[in-house]
């Protein structure tokens, strides 16, 4: 029989844990609610915002996108060279370097492409989005919009899904091919895999739908970073401490979501495969 | 007698604050109500009257609806009809003057953009914010900044006007100058100041007192 110290603290233990899946359940219930809120938005949306929506949006996609590209160009030169000089070495080295194109069509295309570009935006537009929208929440801008009958996730949430979805799929295109013209450059350099040899085992490798699949898998990770960014930003309670607060929140959950989502499209396409 | 703000016994705001006493008035149509009172009470006001938090008890009327129980849809349209100031102003950061006065036209009352801008550009004309419509609002100064939201509350073209300390940072001259613009542009005004002059009382139909002892109508 457990002594009485051993059994309070075993139902301390159990109410923490209760109150934690609890909270956690709160959380996954106000997020789907959150999602429903924007799916009502973009079916409500007026035909006169699309003038305001077009300038929110290009600002979006240029500072998610636009400026990003020099370190994710910088970022996918130097993947693109790291994973082709060791998967060639790999590859001499067990003898299946005809197998080499669509082992690296795999790694980079598919798989480090879309990632890569994902997490860049992560660092950089999802602490933007989440930093911007708590502070405007802070200082009662959103307040003072919904008081003037605004939606406020019209005006600040949908530009910004939108923006995003556009340009991780844009920049995970981006890392693809300059991780490719990066092998490129580094197979001139290595013996026993011309540069030819090296584009026709990609050409073999690839095909046309995997760009199309790189699209769709960077939009729906813009999509999720946007999404949870802006709604850690916009639910932030109203102190100055709950800024950063907010940006650790959305960038933590929009960085285990990406992974878990690339994740699932992995298993999803070598089952369909 | 038209109603457009009515507190019946309010004790307070659900789960922040709770008054000394219950408050109660009422706001006719046509009229302006000033509320002399702190920001402590102005706040949670009208929070309550714009539908933002729910009373804690008796009712809180505008325009002859409960905002607190209305939906989502409801309670923008409510909005949509009443042109307000609230503390702090709200003022986009990341707009300029001229777009913090579009923004809501076009996503709150549904004005096609060229059409927004052309009113943003009247008020700005009428408000005298000329020299500051592309500026941002975080370099400029406080009375510019009031100016600024005023103008935005004005520019829907609303009957009812709710102002929370509208005119603090404005000389006797202009606060004149822009409560007549107000009276003129709107019927009915709910206005709360911290100002201690008398000022804004040459324009009021009727005057609230609100400190520490209760909600009574000044002498």
């Amino acid at each position: 029989m457990a002594t009485r110290p051993t059994r309070e603290l075993t139902l301390t233990g159990l109410s923490a844990v209760g109150g934690n899946v609890r909270g956690r359940g709160l959380t996954a219930v106000e997020g789907v609610r959150f999602v429903g809120s924007c799916a009502r938005a973009v079916a409500s949306m007026p035909r006169s915002v699309r003038h305001v929506f077009g300038r929110v949006l290009v600002m979006q996609v240029r500072f998610t996108a636009v400026d990003a590209m020099p370190i994710i160009a910088g970022l996918a030169l130097l993947i693109g060279a790291l994973v082709i000089a060791q998967a060639h070495a790999q590859a001499v080295r067990f003898g299946f370097t005809e197998a080499l194109g669509e082992l690296l069509a795999t790694i980079i295309v598919r798989e480090l492409g879309p990632l890569f570009a994902a997490i860049i935006v992560v660092a950089r537009s999802g602490t933007a989005i989440a930093s911007e929208l708590a502070t405007s929440r802070v200082m009662g801008e959103i307040t003072a919009l919904e008081a003037l009958g605004v939606d406020p996730v019209q005006y600040f949430v949908i530009p910004r899904l939108v923006g995003c979805a556009i340009s991780v799929a844009l920049l995970a295109l981006y890392f693809d091919a300059l991780a490719i013209f990066s092998g490129l450059l580094v197979t001139s350099g290595l013996q026993g895999l011309s540069p030819a040899d090296y584009l026709e085992s990609l050409r073999l490798g690839m095909s046309m739908w995997d760009g199309v699949f790189v699209a769709i898998k960077g939009a729906i990770f813009g999509l999720v970073t946007a999404l949870v960014c802006c709604w850690a930003g916009l639910r932030a309670a109203r102190t100055a401490a709950a800024i950063p607060q907010s940006v650790t929140r959305g960038v933590v959950t929009a960085m285990v979501l990406v992974f878990t989502i690339s994740a699932l499209f992995t298993v999803v396409q070598t089952l369909w495969m | 007698m038209d109603v457009i703000v009515e507190f019946r016994h309010v004790p307070g705001e659900r789960g922040a604050v709770r008054w000394a006493k219950p408050v109660s008035f009422q706001v006719p149509r046509g009229t302006l109500h000033l509320i002399r009172t702190r920001g402590a009470f102005s706040g949670p006001l009208f929070r309550l009257a714009l539908g933002f938090s729910e009373p804690v008890g008796g009712e809180v009327l505008v325009q002859g609806q409960l905002p607190a129980t209305l939906g989502r849809h409801d309670i923008r349209r409510l909005r949509r009809g009443i042109g307000s100031v609230l503390e702090p102003d709200g003022l986009v950061a990341n707009l300029t003057i001229r777009m913090n006065l579009v923004v809501p036209l076009v996503y709150g009352n549904g004005l096609e953009f060229d059409a927004a801008v052309r009113r943003a550009n009247e008020m700005i004309d009428v408000m005298h914010l000329g020299l500051w419509a592309e500026e941002r609002p975080g370099s400029l100064p406080a009375e510019v900044r009031q100016a600024a939201v005023l103008a935005r509350a004005l520019s829907a073209r609303t009957d009812v006007l709710m102002l929370e300390n509208p005119l603090a940072s404005m000389d006797n001259r202009e606060t004149r100058r822009l409560l007549t613009l107000c009276r003129t542009q709107a019927e009915t005004l709910l206005v709360a100041t911290h100002r201690p002059d008398g000022v804004l009382h040459e324009f009021a139909d009727a005057i609230w007192e609100w400190d520490d002892d209760g909600f009574r109508m000044a002498a």
